[in-house]
């Protein structure tokens, strides 16, 4: 036997592949040819302590074996070896060893024993060593350092049995992993909706008005809820059912009629719109839809928020005309005429396209009942002044404003102020008591302080007054501009 | 109950080939009227579609349209509306194929036809099923209707050949594209009828751009051009409504009393408000009577009379879309009162006070505040000369031309 037991010293280099020491090896005492059977080669790069013991067990496990992948991937980049004792040792060294090294790629290995350590096939030139004993994915050692182009077998050590990839995957299966990007991939849940998974089914991406149209029962018992725009199919456990909304409206107003200790008008718009939302997606559409649209434009609009405002009446618009239950329609009329005003107010702004066909259908549609009542009355009287640029009458009207309707027309009161201005100025010759301007102006003229602030406001449009007094508007002299002022809305 | 004899109707339209007569090919498709409910018998055709007729001609496959007109005809004559349309859609679609495989533009003045049949037809199906009020509902046959006519449109207008105005429509040669401008007033015909006027913008451009509004049949160019200036009346550009409308009138054909009149109803406002006034004889000639309190309250300055006519007819005017600019024709109406108060008074010095006399006079008390404002937007707009004064309550007047006549025209 050849000196089997003998530590077969195996000196490698650093970050290289096995010393090319001929196949010959360090017996302790003198280089000897390498046996033929294999020794295990040491992953590269690993030096001393481990690289040094490599004996050679045919048959038996071993386990002082490393990985066998990694020892193979150095085998594989190890430079080959001659193959084959020299011939000196032939006859010493028993037949069964005399095969060639198998890093020789030039010889076949064939053998009586099994070659645990051969080449799987001839094709492969590096060895594939079962796996002694080692726990899975125990040893990850993977050396990024070699020099050597591997071969791409076997996805270069990557082992891709099922148990492996299974245990790989586990790894994510907390928060915010695997099942989570999952459902997060469009791909994924849209194709349960608007037949996006079927053979056939459309592919168009969906968009937020998509997925206010899914149907949804809600189930969600918290009364608040953020509201966040919709870019994935609702959740039926965040949407509240409609006791729970109701409820919640009802806190809402009372909130908001508590003016001291309310929060915001931002928090009631961002509540009210996640109310609308769980609305929408519930397709519920009653006299409680009503309200809260209705509530919703009620604050918008003591706010000055027109844009909300507008989104609410436009949806009240469609209510009304689908609803015609009593309840559903108690407020119709006091809507009706904000709308009137509103478009009035827009056919003041001088950047409004629309023409005047919105005010003429919405005259149109009114029956007659509706013609008598007083809000539409008002709003009717409001659009002719403004039509004819009767600022006198305007701005009595304005005055007398019924709900909510003065804080809209409010927003049209700087145009018409300086269109009025224009025209007294141009009409009055040589001069006109401000006083009197003041008061076809729609300014309050009651306390010495808002004379004092209408006479602020008409020297912002450069006005120029008479100089003995300052009591009057030498109009011929005054060329009107708009305000320059920075409080422009207030009535005063 | 009457039903279409489809063998004749096959004879016809074979002699109608044959003879190569394009109106009288078109005249094959003319729909009978719905029958009213009354004349109607009990039984109605049970099944959508009767006998298949076939012909082939011309290398064209007549057989499906001439099997819905017969459909179509039937349906008609058994009072059936809805049906009625229905069959008429299949009909114009299988027409869209039929002549878009033809050559040349002879089967233009059918494709006419059939629109125009589709049209009538959509309008009666409206009619005898609109139960609710709803608009969305009463509209959705007519809305169908637009989009067969939309696609009649673009079969018509996509036609490459070069398009010969003078060339008559014959068999092979000419352009599809003649068939565009009655097409387009049907459709503009339509969308003034659905209120969807922003569509009609979009057929402005291309027939604008290819100068198609001034080639062609002056009975499409009239027509045309009434939409047209309807259409600006609507945007209040009331120069180019007035040319159009004007346009219109001068071509309309002497004969085509009803069309004058339709013109007119738009024309008159928009002249009214340019401060010419239609005669008497005009408007009872063509019985436009609604304007009669308008046209004298302006004329001679009466303002009770002016308003009252025009709450009378407000509903109408509203309908037709004029309201807003008769509402304007009150300024003219104002400075005419106050021409008529100089004149009488013979004095440059208008007390106000004798201005709100008048006008208490005629029924409508106003401050006289409110008449200072009056007179101040009339000073402002130049229709009239001169100036106020609030301390002694007094309009005075210029001594040259105090009511200048071009103020008003010119505007």
């Amino acid at each position: 036997m050849f000196a089997n037991h003998q530590y077969q010293y195996q000196y490698q280099q650093a970050g290289g592949g096995a010393v090319s020491t001929g196949g010959m090896v360090w017996n302790g005492n003198a280089w000897v040819q390498a046996p033929a059977a294999a020794q295990q080669q040491q992953p590269n790069g690993r030096n001393s302590t481990f690289s040094t013991a490599s004996y050679v067990q045919p048959q038996k496990e071993s386990r002082w074996s490393r990985a066998p992948q990694q020892q193979a991937r150095p085998a594989a980049a190890a430079k080959p070896q001659q193959g084959g004792p020299p011939d000196g040792l032939k006859s010493v060294i028993p037949s069964h060893r005399n095969k060639a090294s198998p890093y020789s790629s030039r010889q076949k290995s064939s053998s009586k024993y099994q070659n645990h350590y051969g080449p799987a096939n001839e094709n492969e030139d590096f060895i594939k060593v079962p796996n002694f004993g080692v726990k899975k994915g125990s040893n990850k050692y993977v050396n990024p350092n070699s020099a050597k182009k591997k071969k791409p077998m076997d996805d270069a050590g990557f082992q891709r049995s099922s148990s492996t990839m299974a245990q790989r995957a586990n790894r994510f299966s907390g928060p915010g992993g695997n099942a989570d990007v999952r459902q997060a991939t469009a791909k994924g849940i849209d194709a349960r909706y608007m037949g996006k998974g079927v053979i056939g089914g459309s592919s168009k991406k969906l968009d937020e008005t998509d997925y206010e149209q899914m149907k949804v029962k809600g189930s969600c018992r918290k009364l608040e809820k953020q509201y966040l725009r919709l870019t994935a199919p609702p959740k039926a456990e965040l949407v509240r059912p409609l006791e729970i909304l109701q409820q919640h409206l009802f806190n809402l107003k009372t909130e908001w009629k508590s003016k001291k200790t309310r929060r915001d008008y931002l928090w009631f718009c961002a509540e009210m719109k996640a109310v609308r939302q769980d609305l929408t997606v519930q397709h519920i559409q009653n006299s409680f839809t009503v309200q809260a649209y209705e509530f919703h434009a009620r604050i918008a609009l003591q706010e000055g928020d027109i844009n909300e405002f507008n989104q609410a009446q436009t949806q009240l618009k469609i209510l009304y005309e689908k609803l015609d239950d009593a309840k559903s329609l108690e407020n119709e009329n006091e809507f009706v005429a904000y709308r009137m005003i509103y478009f009035v107010v827009m056919s003041l702004n001088k950047g409004y396209k629309g023409g005047s066909s919105d005010l003429l259908k919405l005259m149109l549609s009114l029956t007659s009942s509706q013609r008598n009542d007083p809000a539409i009355k008002h709003s009717l009287q409001l659009r002719a002044a403004v039509a004819e640029m009767d600022y006198h009458k305007f701005f009595q009207l304005m005055k007398s404003c019924p709900n909510l309707g003065g804080m809209l027309i409010s927003r049209s009161v700087p145009i018409m102020r300086h269109l009025a201005l224009q025209r007294i100025c141009r009409a009055y010759r040589p001069s006109v008591a401000f006083v009197f301007a003041l008061k076809e102006l729609g300014f309050s003229v009651e306390t010495a302080k808002e004379i004092d602030d209408g006479k602020k406001y008409l020297l912002s449009c450069g006005c120029v007054f008479n100089d003995e007094d300052g009591s009057e508007i030498q109009t011929k002299n005054t060329v009107v501009r708009e305000s320059d002022l920075e409080e422009k809305r207030s009535l005063n | 109950m009457t039903v279409v004899n489809r063998d004749g109707k096959v004879s016809e339209l074979q002699n109608a080939l044959n003879a190569f007569d394009l109106d009288q090919i078109a005249s094959v498709f003319v729909l009978p009227k719905v029958a009213s409910t009354s004349t109607a018998s009990g039984r109605s055709t049970s099944s959508s579609s009767g006998k298949s007729v076939s012909l082939q001609d011309h290398g064209l496959d007549w057989s499906s349209t001439l099997t819905q007109y017969c459909n179509a005809s039937d349906a008609a004559l058994a009072g059936d509306a809805s049906k009625m349309f229905e069959s008429q859609c299949a009909l114009h679609s299988s027409f869209h194929s039929v002549f878009s495989s033809s050559q040349g533009n002879w089967l233009v003045p059918t494709l006419h036809m059939i629109c125009k049949m589709t049209h009538k037809a959509a309008i009666a199906a409206d009619r005898y099923t609109s139960t609710s009020a709803s608009s969305k509902d009463s509209n959705a046959h007519l809305q169908k209707a637009v989009t067969l006519l939309q696609e009649s449109y673009s079969k018509t207008s996509n036609d490459r050949r070069e398009f010969k105005a003078d060339a008559p429509l014959d068999d092979q040669e000419g352009s599809k594209k003649a068939g565009v401008l009655k097409i387009v007033n049907e459709l503009f015909a339509i969308y003034f009828r659905l209120n969807t006027l922003r569509l009609c913008k979009n057929l402005l451009r291309p027939v604008e751009s290819r100068k198609l509004h001034q080639m062609g049949k002056m009975a499409d160019m009239v027509t045309y051009r009434y939409y047209v200036g309807r259409l600006n009346l609507f945007e209040d550009q009331y120069q180019a409504a007035e040319q159009s409308l004007e346009y219109a009138l001068k071509h309309c054909h002497k004969n085509a009393f009803e069309n004058k009149r339709r013109i007119l109803r738009y024309l008159v406002p928009v002249k009214l408000f340019r401060g010419r006034l239609p005669s008497l004889q005009l408007l009872e000639k063509y019985g436009l009577l609604e304007f009669l309190p308008i046209v004298e309250g302006v004329r001679t300055g009466d303002l009770r009379l002016f308003q009252g006519g025009l709450v009378k007819s407000q509903d109408i005017f509203i309908h037709r879309g004029t309201y807003l600019l008769l509402e304007k024709c009150k300024t003219v109406c104002y400075r005419n009162l106050f021409k008529r108060i100089h004149v009488i008074t013979e004095r440059h010095q208008i007390p106000l006070n004798t201005v709100a006399k008048s006008l208490k006079w005629l029924g409508m008390p106003i401050d006289l505040d409110e008449v200072e404002c009056i007179l101040a937007n009339l000073i402002f707009r130049g229709y009239i000369r001169g100036y106020l004064s609030h301390a002694k309550r007094v309009l005075v007047l210029s001594k040259r031309d105090p009511f200048p006549v071009s103020a008003v025209i010119m505007k």
